[in-house]
C-alpha cells in the first residue's frame, strides 16, 4: 500500500483486481501471457511487470501468481506475490544498456579496424616497391629520390598511427589533460598558415588570415590542442578545395573572454545527408579524386577534442559553394603583456646535460646521435635503469632525464619513481621513451611519474621540441614564483580610488589586512575540517579585494581548491592551499 | 517435406468428421490454450491443433526471421498444414494476432477454405487518427520493451525463496506440464511483427463467412475494434461475448463454443 501510495486501506484491498493495478503496458502483458500462462498452468513464475503508483509513477516488480483452491468449497482465487525490483531493474537497466553500448562499440571498432588496416596497407606496400627499387642499381640521384619518397611515406604513415592513438585516447577517457601556456595567439596563427603556405600554393589557393584587432595578442591556452584542432580544419579546407580560397578567422566570441575560430573554403562542399557522417572516424568522402588521401580521422579528432573541451564543431556547407567549420573557445587573455622573448634553441641546449637509457644498443647509438646534432653539450647513456640511479648517485648535474620504459633489471617506470624518491628536491624533468604510446592512455598514472611522454620512433626534430616545451614550462614556473612578489597584485585601481586622499587609502589598507588575515584564518579552518560551505563562504568575502587589487592568480587558486575540496581531492587541496597561503602571505607583504 | 511440415508446426488431428476446424494460437501461447473448447467440437468435426514457429513444441529451428517477420510467413504455414492434411473447404479459428493470421491466408487462397472465426482480432493495435485500436506508438514501445524484459532478462530465477511458502503448496510445485511456452528470442521478435503491423487494408478484401467474436472488456482489441471489422469485412458477423479479458476460450469456454457452434450451424450444414 506504501508502494503506491494509496492512503487508506480501503481503496486498495477486496477492491480491484490486480489487473487495475497495473498501467497499460503491463496489463496488455498481463492479458496477454501472464493470466493464459496462469489459467493454464496453475501458477506463474516471477513476470517482470510494472505496478502503477497512485501518482502516476511506475514501479518495476516482479509477480508470482498461484490459483488456490479452497477446499471443500470448490471455490478458486487467485493469489499474487508482488516483489518491487526498483534497484535491481535499475541496475539491470543500466548494465543491460552499457552491454548495448559495448556491443555497439566493438562493432565500431572492428570495421574501425579493418579501415585503419587498409588505410596502412597500402603505403607498407608502397616502401616494399621502393625497397625493391633501392636494391636495384640506381644512380645516386635516383637512391635519393627514392628515399626522400619512402622518407615522406613513413612520415604519413606515422601521422596516421598518432592520430590514431590521439582519438583512441579521447574515445578512452573523453577528457584530456590540457596544458596551458602564454603566447601570442596572433603570432600563433600566423605560423600555422605558413605551414600551408606552400601547398596552397601549388594549388592556386588564396590562404588568408583575419585576425580581429579586439582580441588579446597574448592568451593563456593550451597552444598544441588549439594548434591540433585548427590544422585539421584547414588541412581539410585546402585538401577539399581546388580553387578560391581558404580563410582562417578568430573574432571574439558570445561569452566573456571566448574567441570564435572560423575556417572558411571555397571548396567542394558537404551534402546535408554526409554531414553526420564525416564526422564519424574513416568516414571521409568517398566521392574524391583518389589523390585525396586522408587517414579519416581528423574531423572525427577534431570534434571528440572539442567535446572534451567543452565545446562543439559547427559545420555550413552547400554543396559547390563552399563550407564554413567553427568552433568557439574559452581563450583567457594572459596575464602577461609582453610577448616573451624567442629561445634560440641552441644557446640552450649548449648548457644540457643528459641522461638517458635504453637497453637496445642501436637505440642508444640514434639517441646520442639525436642529441649531438641538437647541441646538446654533453649526453650520458647508460643501458638500463639501475645504472641511471648510479650515475646519479655521482652526479646529479643533468638538466634532462630521458627513460626508456622497457629495460631489464630496473624499467622505465620503477627508475622514475626512485629517482623521484631518492632525490625528491631534484628539480630535472624526466621523460618517457615508448613505443607503446597506447600505454600512456591505460597506465596514465605510472605515466603520471613522467613529465613527458616522446613516443618512439622520434627523429631529431621531436626531441628539440621536447627540450624546448620542457625548458620554457621550467623556465616559466621558475619566472612565475619570482614574479608573484612583484606583479600579482596592483594598486592601480586602488590609487585609482583614492586619487589623492593618502590617508584613507592608508585606513583602507589597515582594514583590508585585518579582513585578509581573518578570512585568511576562515579558509584555513574550512579547508581542516573540509567545510566546503565554509570555506565558499571566506572565499566569497574576499572576493571584491581580489578585483581591487586585480589578483587574478588569487581567484584562480581558490577556484581551483574549491573544486579539488568540492571533488574530495585533498591531496590537491592541500597543495593548492599551501599555495593560496602563500599568495596570501606575499598579498599581506605586497601591502605593507 | 509434408511430414517435416507437421512436425514444423507440432500439429495434431484429433475428432471426427469430414468438416475440419483449424485452430490456431495467438501471441505468447501455444495449442494448450484451446483445451476447454476443443472436447466440444471433437464429435461432429476434425480437429487441427498447431503451435506457430516458435511456440509450444514446434520446431524452433524452422524460425526464419525473414520469413516470420511478416504475419504472411505465418499465414503461408498454416496453408502448408491444411494442404500437406488434404483438408479441403476447412474453417480457420484463429485468436487475437492469429485472427488477422488466418485473414491473410484466406486471402491467399479464398476458395480453399470455407470460413473463418476470429476470436478478439485486431488488426491494428496503435490509434491512428479516426481508427481507435486501443494503444498509443508510446504504449506499444513500453509492451514490447517490457516483453524483452521477459523474455530476454536475468531478473529471471531471482527469488524461489519468496514463492516457497508451505501453507500454500501451489506455489512450491515444480511444473509437469508447462502450457505457452515460447522462445524468448522468437517471441521478442513474434512481439513485434505483431504489435506494430497494420493488416486493415488486407482485412477489407475479406471475403469469406466470418465470425467475429469480441469481449466485453477487452484491454488489448477493444470494442471499437470490433466495430472496424463488422464494417469493412464483407459477410461477418460480429458477436459482443459477455466474457470479459482477451481470452474468452479461457475464461468463458462455454459462451465461445456456443456462438461458435450457433455460427457454424447456420453458416454451413453440419454432418
Amino acid at each position: 500500500m506504501q508502494l503506491l501510495g494509496y492512503q487508506r486501506k480501503d481503496q486498495l484491498l477486496g477492491q480491484m483486481s490486480i489487473k487495475e493495478l497495473l498501467p497499460v503496458k503491463a496489463r496488455a502483458f498481463f492479458e496477454i501471457s501472464h493470466w493464459p500462462a496462469l489459467k493454464l498452468n496453475g501458477s506463474v513464475r516471477e513476470m517482470a511487470l510494472r505496478l502503477a503508483h497512485e501518482n502516476g509513477t511506475e514501479i518495476p516488480v516482479l509477480i508470482s501468481s498461484a490459483r488456490i483452491e479452497e477446499s471443500g468449497e470448490g471455490e478458486i482465487y487467485y493469489q499474487h506475490l508482488v516483489y518491487p525490483i526498483k534497484r535491481r531493474y535499475a541496475y539491470e537497466q543500466n548494465l543491460l544498456s552499457a552491454k548495448k553500448k559495448a556491443e555497439q562499440k566493438l562493432a565500431d571498432r572492428d570495421r574501425q579496424l579493418s579501415s585503419v588496416v587498409h588505410e596502412l596497407r597500402s603505403p607498407l606496400h608502397g616502401l616494399m616497391n621502393l625497397v625493391e627499387l633501392l636494391r636495384q642499381d640506381q644512380s645516386e640521384a635516383d637512391r635519393k629520390k627514392l628515399m626522400d619518397v619512402m622518407t615522406s611515406t613513413g612520415r604519413h604513415m606515422t601521422h596516421l598511427v598518432d592520430s590514431l592513438l590521439d582519438w583512441s585516447r579521447l574515445e578512452a577517457s573523453g577528457n584530456l589533460e590540457l596544458r596551458a601556456t602564454d603566447f601570442d595567439l596572433g603570432k600563433n596563427l600566423n605560423d600555422l598558415i605558413t605551414l600551408f603556405d606552400i601547398q596552397a600554393l601549388s594549388k592556386g589557393i588564396k590562404l588568408a588570415l583575419n585576425y580581429d584587432a579586439a582580441l588579446p595578442l597574448m592568451v593563456h591556452s593550451d597552444q598544441n590542442r588549439l594548434n591540433q584542432l585548427l590544422h585539421n580544419l584547414l588541412s581539410n579546407a585546402i585538401k577539399y578545395t581546388d580553387s578560391g580560397s581558404v580563410t582562417l578567422a578568430a573574432i571574439p566570441g558570445g561569452m566573456p573572454q571566448s574567441i570564435l575560430f572560423t575556417v572558411t573554403d571555397t571548396g567542394c562542399g558537404i551534402a546535408p545527408e554526409d554531414l553526420a557522417r564525416i564526422l564519424q572516424p574513416f568516414g571521409q568522402l568517398n566521392n574524391q579524386q583518389s589523390e585525396v588521401s586522408s587517414s579519416g580521422l581528423g574531423l572525427s579528432i577534431t570534434q571528440s577534442l572539442l567535446k572534451a573541451l567543452g565545446s562543439e564543431l559547427n559545420i555550413e556547407s552547400k554543396i559547390g559553394v563552399g563550407s564554413k567549420f567553427s568552433f568557439e573557445l574559452l581563450v583567457p587573455p594572459s596575464a602577461r603583456s609582453v610577448p616573451k622573448q624567442e629561445k634560440d634553441s641552441f644557446t640552450m641546449l649548449a648548457k644540457t646535460r643528459v641522461l638517458a637509457a635504453d637497453d637496445v644498443a642501436v637505440n642508444r647509438l640514434i639517441l646520442k646521435h639525436h642529441l649531438k646534432k641538437i647541441g646538446a653539450r654533453q649526453a650520458l647513456i647508460v643501458a638500463d635503469g639501475l645504472l641511471v640511479i648510479e650515475a646519479l648517485q655521482k652526479d646529479t648535474d643533468f638538466q634532462l632525464i630521458l627513460l626508456d620504459i622497457e629495460m631489464p633489471r630496473l624499467n622505465g617506470f620503477a627508475t622514475a619513481r626512485r629517482i623521484r624518491k631518492e632525490w625528491p628536491d631534484l628539480n630535472v624533468p624526466i621523460a618517457a621513451l615508448t613505443a607503446h604510446a597506447n600505454e600512456a592512455i591505460t597506465e596514465e598514472d605510472k605515466f603520471s611519474l613522467f613529465d613527458a611522454v616522446l613516443p618512439k620512433p622520434f627523429d631529431a626534430n621531436s626531441l628539440r621540441k621536447l627540450l624546448m616545451d620542457l625548458d620554457s614550462a621550467e623556465s616559466l614556473a621558475r619566472t612565475d614564483k619570482v614574479v608573484a612578489m612583484s606583479s600579482t597584485f596592483s594598486m592601480e585601481q586602488l590609487n585609482e580610488l583614492f586619487d589623492g586622499e593618502p590617508n584613507e587609502k592608508a585606513d583602507f589598507l589597515q582594514i583590508f589586512l585585518t579582513t585578509l588575515a581573518e578570512v585568511d584564518d576562515s579558509l584555513r579552518k574550512a579547508g581542516e575540517t573540509q567545510d566546503l560551505k565554509g570555506y565558499s563562504a571566506a572565499k566569497h568575502k574576499i572576493t571584491s579585494m581580489i578585483h581591487l587589487f586585480m589578483a587574478e592568480e588569487v581567484e584562480e587558486v581558490l577556484v581551483q581548491a574549491k573544486a579539488a575540496l568540492a571533488d574530495e581531492q585533498i591531496d590537491k587541496f592541500n597543495t593548492l592551499e599551501r599555495e593560496r597561503r602563500q599568495l596570501f602571505t606575499a598579498w599581506a607583504e605586497y601591502v605593507r | 517435406m509434408s511430414r517435416g511440415v507437421l512436425e514444423r508446426n507440432n500439429v495434431s488431428v484429433t475428432g471426427s468428421g469430414n468438416r475440419a476446424l483449424v485452430f490456431v494460437h495467438g501471441f505468447g501461447c501455444d495449442q494448450g490454450m484451446w483445451r476447454y473448447i476443443v472436447p466440444e467440437f471433437e464429435p461432429d468435426y476434425k480437429v487441427v491443433l498447431l503451435d506457430l514457429v516458435g511456440a509450444g513444441n514446434s520446431d524452433i529451428s524452422a524460425y526464419d526471421p525473414v520469413k516470420y517477420g511478416l504475419l504472411n510467413g505465418y499465414a503461408d504455414d498454416i496453408i502448408e498444414v491444411c494442404q500437406t492434411l488434404n483438408l479441403e473447404q476447412a474453417i480457420l479459428i484463429g485468436h487475437s494476432v492469429s485472427a488477422t493470421i488466418v485473414g491473410l491466408a484466406s486471402l491467399r487462397k479464398p476458395d480453399y477454405f470455407a470460413g473463418l472465426v476470429m476470436i478478439g482480432p485486431s488488426p491494428r493495435y496503435i490509434n491512428d487518427g479516426d481508427y481507435i485500436g486501443g494503444f498509443t506508438q508510446e504504449e506499444i514501445d513500453g509492451l514490447l520493451s517490457m516483453m524483452e524484459e521477459n523474455y530476454e532478462s536475468w531478473s529471471l530465477a531471482l527469488a524461489p525463496q519468496i514463492m516457497g511458502r508451505s501453507d500454500h503448496p501451489a506455489y512450491g510445485e515444480e511444473l509437469t506440464e508447462s502450457f505457452c511456452k515460447t522462445d524468448p528470442g522468437i517471441a521478442t521478435h513474434f512481439a513485434s511483427t505483431t504489435f506494430l503491423s497494420d493488416n486493415r487494408l488486407d482485412m477489407e478484401r475479406i471475403t469469406l463467412p466470418t465470425l467475429l467474436l469480441q469481449c466485453s472488456e477487452d484491454i488489448i482489441a477493444p470494442l471499437t475494434v470490433g466495430q472496424y471489422l463488422a464494417s469493412v469485412i464483407s459477410d461477418n458477423e460480429l458477436k459482443v461475448l459477455e466474457a470479459t479479458g482477451h481470452c474468452p476460450h479461457l475464461s468463458a469456454p462455454q459462451e465461445v463454443t456456443a456462438e461458435i457452434r450457433n455460427w457454424l450451424s447456420r453458416q454451413f450444414i453440419t454432418t
